[in-house]
C-alpha cells in the first residue's frame, strides 16, 4: 500500500502550507483567511519510482461536539474505531458535522495521521477534543508543531502534544530546508513499519531528483553564459550611412534579447524546481536600464580591483602556457606579461560595452553588427544574478507565496570559498567568454559555485 | 529545427544520389572501376564513420551539421532554436544527430541510385591496376565480404577477378552479362559498409541526444497529481463592523478562557463588566441560564489568533438575545507579557466572521495595529 498521510489540525495551522512543502508543490491554495481547505484534497506525489500521497484536510469546526457523540456511540476502547467510522457513514452527521466527516474520512482508510498545530500561539485546552478525537481513530500518528511566527510556545505544546502522540516533531513549513524535509519524511516511516522501506526508497528518489537538479542548474548557466556573451547581431545593407543609422535599432533588439535570453534562463531554474506559480521580480540587466551605466556592473558583478585580479590570474595562466612550452627558457616571462597585459585590460577596460561595426561585404554593401558584450564584468554579472536565483529557490519552499526578488547577491565571496585552482580555472573560463572563445571545461568551473 | 533536419537530409539525400551516379556512369562504355565503387561504398563511409566518432569524443565539435548551420543561409528562427538547446550537452548532441542524419540520407540516396542504374542501364564492372594482380585484391575483398558470408552469389572469386581485370588496349574476356555479376558484391558492400552503420549510428546519436534533454527529464522524474478538485481561495465575505467603544452596562462572556492576570488591564479599556460567565467549546454552562436586562450589551472575547469555528458560532446562535441589543465581538491577544496589538490579519478574519452572522460587531478597543471598518 502506498503510504498516505492525512494532515489534520486546527483551521489555519499551515496544513496546507506543510502539504505543499512536502509535495513541493506551490499550486496548492494557501490563504491566511481560515477555511480556505473546504474538501480533504489528495495529492499523490510520484518522485521517480517511488510515491506516496498526503492529504490536505478542512480543519476541525466542532470537535467537542463530535467528541460528544462518539461517547455515545462507543462504550469500551475495542468500540471506538467502530463509532468513529459510524460516525462519517452517518448522513445526519454528514450534514452537521460536514467538516470532521471530511478529514476523518481518509484517516478511517488507512492514512497516518499528521497532526498540526502552531507553536508560535500558547497551547489550549480546547484542542484536547481533537487529539481524542484522532486517539479514537486508532491509527499511526504524529504531531508537527509549525512554528509560524516564533518558537516562543513549543515546549509547552511539546509537552501537551507528547500525552497524545508516540512522535512528537517541530517543522517549519514556510522555512523548512531540503534536508529538514527529507528528516521530516524519513520521521514518517516510524510510523508504520511496513512503510519504513518505501519512504526509505522514497527519500533516496527525493535526494537522486534534488542532485540531477542541481546538475541540470549547472548546465542551464553553462548554456546562458556561453549564449549571451557571444550574442550578437547583424544587418546587411546598401551603402554606410544606411549602416550607421541602423545602429539605436540594432542596439536596443541587442539589449531586449539579452534580457529576454536572461529570463529564459531563470524561467528554466525555476520549472527545474517545480515552481510555477512563483513571479520573479527581477531588476533587468543593468544594460536595460542605463545602457552606459557600468558603474552598476560593478554592484552586480565583481569590482574593478576584483576584476583585474581575475583577469591577471587568467593572463598569467594563458602565459604559463608558454613557458611550458618552452620549458622555462622564458623565465616565467609568458606568465607575467599575460598577466600584466590582462590586468591592465581588465582595470581600464571594465566601462567597456558591447561594440557597434560596420564592415564591407566582399560581394558588395555592408555589414552593421552590435555586439558581442566584450567587457570582462559581463559573465560575472550573469554568473552572480544565477547563483542568488539559484540559491533562493534551494533554500525556499514551496509553502511561501511572496514573490522572489533578484537582489545583488555576493560573487566575491562565493569566489573567496573557491580552492586557487578552482578561482583559476573560473577566471579562465569567464575570459574566454568574454572574448568569445568556446569554454570546454565550462560546466565543471561552475560546479563547485553552484553547489556550494 | 525540424526544418535544419529536412533540409539537411534532402541535401545529403541529393548529394549520395549524385555522387553515385556519376561514379557509376563509368566511362563512355558503361564501364565502372571496381576499386572506385569500393572507395565511395567502403572506405569513404567507415573513414568518415570513425572521423564522426572522433567528432562526438571531442568536447566542443559541432560536426558537419554545426558547420552549415553557420551558413548565412538559415532562417533566424531556426538558428536561435538551434542556440536555444544547452551548449555542450543538448546542442552538441542535437548537431551530431543533424550530421548522422545527413549521412544516412546520403547513403540512401546513393543506394537509390544504385538501384535505379542496375534496372535502367547495364553495368560492366571491371577493375585496372599497373601493380595490383587479382590474387592480391582477392583477400582484400574477401575479407570485406565476411559480413555477408551467408550470401553466396555476392561472394568473390578468383577466376572472376583475373576475367573482370581491365587493360584499356585488350578487350576482356568476358561479356557484358558476366560483368554485371559484380553488382551482388557492390550492392552488399553498399549495405554493410554504408547504409547500415549510418542507420545505427543515427540511432545512437537519437538516443543520446534525447537523453541529455535533462531539464524535462528531471522535471518529469517528480509528479505531483491532484486526485481531488483544488479547492480555490474563497471569496470576500461582507465585513461586520468596527467598534471603538461599548457600553458600559454590559455582560462578559469570555469563549477565549482569558487569563485572570490581565483581567484589570482588559477593563480598564472596556470598563467593567456587570457580570462575566465563562463559556468555550468546553464549557457545561447552559447559554439560555444567565440573567441579565435588556439594555445590557453582549461582548464575547475570543482568542484573536485562533479562528473562529463552527462551535463558537454554534454558540452565538443560541444565545437568547433581543433583537436590539448591542453584541459585540471582542478579540484579543496577549503573551506573557500581558495584553498585545491584535493583528490585522486576524482582525480581518473576525470581521469576516460576524459578517456571517448578522448585527455581531467587532470590538476594537485602542488595541488594533491600525484597521479602518
Amino acid at each position: 500500500m502506498t503510504p498516505a498521510f492525512a494532515v489534520v489540525g486546527h483551521p489555519n495551522k499551515g496544513k496546507s502550507s506543510i502539504v505543499a512543502t512536502l509535495a513541493q508543490d506551490d499550486s496548492i491554495a494557501i490563504s491566511a483567511q481560515s477555511g480556505t481547505t473546504r474538501v480533504a484534497e489528495t495529492l499523490q506525489v510520484e518522485v521517480g519510482s517511488s510515491r506516496f500521497a498526503l492529504i490536505d484536510t478542512p480543519g476541525f469546526q466542532r470537535p467537542a461536539r463530535v467528541l460528544q457523540w462518539l461517547e455515545q456511540h462507543a462504550d469500551s476502547a475495542e468500540q471506538r474505531q467502530g463509532a468513529v467510522r459510524k460516525f462519517i457513514e452517518d448522513p445526519e452527521c454528514g450534514q452537521q458535522f460536514p467538516d470532521e466527516v471530511e478529514l476523518l474520512r481518509p484517516i478511517i482508510g488507512g492514512a497516518a495521521i499528521l497532526y498540526v498545530v502552531d507553536g508560535s500561539r500558547p497551547y489550549g485546552s480546547e484542542y484536547e477534543a481533537e487529539m481524542e478525537i484522532l486517539r479514537w481513530t486508532g491509527q499511526a500518528s504524529m504531531a508537527l508543531i509549525n512554528p509560524i511566527a516564533n518558537e516562543q510556545y513549543i515546549t509547552s505544546w511539546q509537552h501537551a502534544l507528547s500525552q497524545y502522540f508516540k512522535v512528537v516533531k517541530v517543522f517549519n513549513a514556510v522555512q523548512a530546508d531540503f534536508e529538514k524535509q527529507m528528516s521530516i519524511l524519513e520521521a514518517f516511516s516510524m510510523l508504520r513499519e511496513d512503510w519504513q522501506q518505501p519512504i526509505k526508497s522514497l527519500v533516496g528518489e527525493y535526494q537522486e531528483h534534488r542532485s540531477q537538479q542541481q546538475t541540470q542548474s549547472i548546465k542551464i548557466l553553462a548554456g546562458l553564459l556561453s549564449d549571451m556573451c557571444s550574442y550578437q547581431v547583424s544587418q546587411k545593407v546598401l551603402s554606410k550611412g544606411q549602416a550607421k543609422q541602423l545602429q539605436p535599432v540594432l542596439e536596443k533588439q541587442f539589449y531586449k534579447q539579452l534580457g529576454q535570453r536572461e529570463r529564459k534562463a531563470h524561467e528554466a531554474l525555476k520549472d527545474l524546481y517545480h515552481y510555477h506559480n512563483l513571479d520573479i521580480e527581477s531588476a533587468d540587466l543593468p544594460t536595460e536600464e542605463n545602457l552606459f551605466d557600468t558603474e552598476k556592473w560593478i554592484i552586480w558583478g565583481l569590482n574593478r580591483r576584483q576584476l583585474l585580479i581575475a583577469a591577471t590570474m587568467a593572463g598569467a595562466a594563458t602565459g604559463a602556457v608558454v613557458d611550458l612550452g618552452l620549458a622555462g627558457q622564458s623565465l616565467f616571462m609568458g606568465a607575467i606579461t599575460g598577466g600584466l597585459i590582462a590586468g591592465g585590460s581588465a582595470w581600464f577596460g571594465a566601462d567597456r560595452l558591447a561594440d557597434f561595426k560596420i564592415s564591407g561585404l566582399p560581394m558588395g554593401g555592408y555589414e552593421a553588427r552590435q555586439g558581442p558584450m566584450k567587457n570582462r564584468n559581463f559573465p560575472y554579472v550573469l554568473l552572480n544574478r544565477y547563483l542568488f536565483l539559484h540559491q533562493a529557490l534551494q533554500q525556499r519552499t514551496h509553502a511561501r507565496r511572496d514573490n522572489l526578488r533578484i537582489e545583488e547577491g555576493d560573487l566575491s565571496t562565493r569566489i573567496d570559498d573557491l580552492n586557487a585552482e578552482q578561482k583559476k580555472s573560473l577566471h579562465r573560463q569567464m575570459e574566454k567568454l568574454s572574448q568569445q572563445k568556446t569554454a570546454e571545461t565550462l560546466e565543471a568551473v561552475l560546479e563547485p559555485l553552484v553547489g556550494s | 529545427m525540424r526544418q535544419f533536419s529536412i533540409v539537411l537530409g534532402a541535401l545529403g539525400l541529393l548529394a549520395g544520389f549524385v555522387i553515385a551516379i556519376s561514379v557509376l556512369s563509368g566511362d563512355s562504355q558503361g564501364r565502372v572501376n571496381l576499386l572506385y565503387l569500393l572507395l565511395l561504398f567502403v572506405f569513404l563511409p567507415v573513414g568518415s564513420l570513425l572521423l564522426s566518432g572522433v567528432f562526438l569524443a571531442r568536447k566542443s565539435s559541432r560536426g558537419l551539421a554545426g558547420w552549415l548551420l553557420e551558413l548565412p543561409l538559415w532562417p533566424t528562427r531556426v538558428r536561435q532554436e538551434a542556440l536555444a538547446l544547452v551548449p555542450g550537452v543538448e546542442r552538441k548532441y542535437w548537431l551530431f544527430y543533424q550530421t548522422q542524419l545527413a549521412s544516412l540520407a546520403f547513403a540512401v540516396g546513393g543506394l537509390i541510385a544504385f538501384l535505379l542504374l542496375l534496372v535502367g542501364t547495364d553495368i560492366s564492372f571491371v577493375w585496372r591496376s599497373t601493380l595490383l594482380q587479382a590474387t592480391d585484391l582477392l583477400p582484400l575483398l574477401q575479407v570485406l565480404a565476411i559480413p555477408w558470408a551467408f550470401w553466396g552469389d555476392a561472394q568473390p572469386s578468383l577466376a572472376l577477378l583475373q576475367q573482370s581485370q581491365d587493360f584499356r588496349l585488350a578487350t576482356p574476356e568476358l561479356t557484358a552479362a558476366q560483368l554485371g555479376q559484380w553488382w551482388k558484391y557492390a550492392f552488399a558492400a553498399q549495405v554493410t559498409y554504408m547504409v547500415l552503420p549510418r542507420a545505427a549510428m543515427a540511432l545512437l546519436a537519437r538516443s543520446v541526444y534525447l537523453s541529455r534533454q535533462n531539464v524535462a527529464e528531471v522535471t518529469k522524474s517528480r509528479k505531483v497529481v491532484h486526485v481531488d478538485s483544488l479547492n480555490a481561495v474563497p471569496m470576500q465575505g461582507q465585513l461586520a463592523p468596527l467598534v471603538t467603544k461599548n457600553r458600559l452596562n454590559y455582560l462578559l462572556i469570555d469563549w477565549g478562557s482569558v487569563p485572570m492576570v490581565l483581567a484589570e488591564a482588559l477593563f480598564d479599556r472596556i470598563g467593567k463588566p456587570g457580570d462575566v460567565m465563562r463559556a468555550g467549546p468546553l464549557s457545561k454552562v447552559d447559554p439560555g441560564k444567565f440573567q441579565r436586562s435588556e439594555s445590557t450589551a453582549i461582548i464575547v472575547a475570543v482568542k484573536a489568533w485562533e479562528p473562529p469555528m463552527g462551535e463558537l458560532q454554534d454558540y452565538l446562535h443560541s444565545l437568547p438575545i433581543e433583537k436590539n441589543t448591542e453584541k459585540l465581538l471582542l478579540p484579543l491577544d496577549w503573551d506573557n507579557g500581558g495584553l498585545r496589538p491584535v493583528k490585522d490579519s486576524d482582525l480581518q478574519e473576525w470581521r469576516r466572521f460576524c459578517g456571517t452572522l448578522g448585527n455581531w460587531s467587532v470590538l476594537t478597543p485602542g488595541t488594533s495595529s491600525g484597521d479602518s471598518p
